[in-house]
């Protein structure tokens, strides 16, 4: 393990840890969630898994990468595609606490996950112009 | 798709790291190759197959009865 892999993991265990235990602490002690310590949270946890795959916590730039590592990312931009499109469904489902789609208040969530359904197939048929 | 490059890099005295140099790829990628886990993109095909110094069809072994049953 290179010594820029170990700072990076570290750092970003650190920031994990420091965040989470203060979100967990306010939560006890205020019973409330910020959305800072969220959004920071969130944020460690990307760093902790661009350290382990790539070695940096910013990842790697893609003029770097060589094919296989190109191949990785291009396999992980789909597989995360359906993966973030069917996280969108759950959490609206979770938060609007209804199945009916008439019943779902969260309009602009809905537009998202809308958007987010209509951006691949509009970028694949932007892209399939190229080749024909 | 099989290939012969662990038995080719062998004979050439290379290690993973320094046929992955040879062709400007990282050692992981040599190692996902030899082991059949990725196909390499023709480029790098035909770069292993010129550092290695023999045949492209030599160096990857298609076989064409288990891609009909695909």
């Amino acid at each position: 393990m290179t010594t820029v892999k170990k700072v990076s993991l570290i750092c970003s265990l650190v920031l994990i840890t420091a965040i989470g235990g203060y979100g967990i602490y306010e939560w006890i002690t205020k019973e409330i969630i910020n959305a800072s310590t969220l959004f920071f949270l969130f944020l460690g946890i990307g760093f902790f898994f661009q350290s382990i795959t790539w070695g940096e916590m910013e990842g790697k730039h893609e003029g770097e990468k060589d094919e296989l590592e190109k191949h990785i990312t291009l396999l992980s931009s789909k597989i995360s595609y359906y993966l973030l499109l069917l996280l969108m469904i759950i959490v609206l489902v979770v938060s609007e606490r209804v199945t009916a789609m008439n019943d779902i208040r969260n309009i602009p969530l809905v537009i998202v996950i809308g958007l987010a359904w209509i951006t691949m197939p509009i970028t694949e048929f932007v892209v399939s112009k190229k080749y024909r | 798709m099989e290939n012969r490059i662990k038995e080719y890099r062998e004979k050439n005295g290379f290690s993973q790291g320094k046929l992955g140099d040879l062709c400007n790829v990282t050692r992981q990628t040599i190692n996902a190759i030899e082991n059949n886990k990725y196909d390499p993109s023709l480029e790098l095909a035909f770069n292993l197959s010129y550092v290695l110094g023999l045949p492209i069809e030599e160096l990857f072994v298609f076989n064409y009865e288990r891609n009909e049953k695909k």
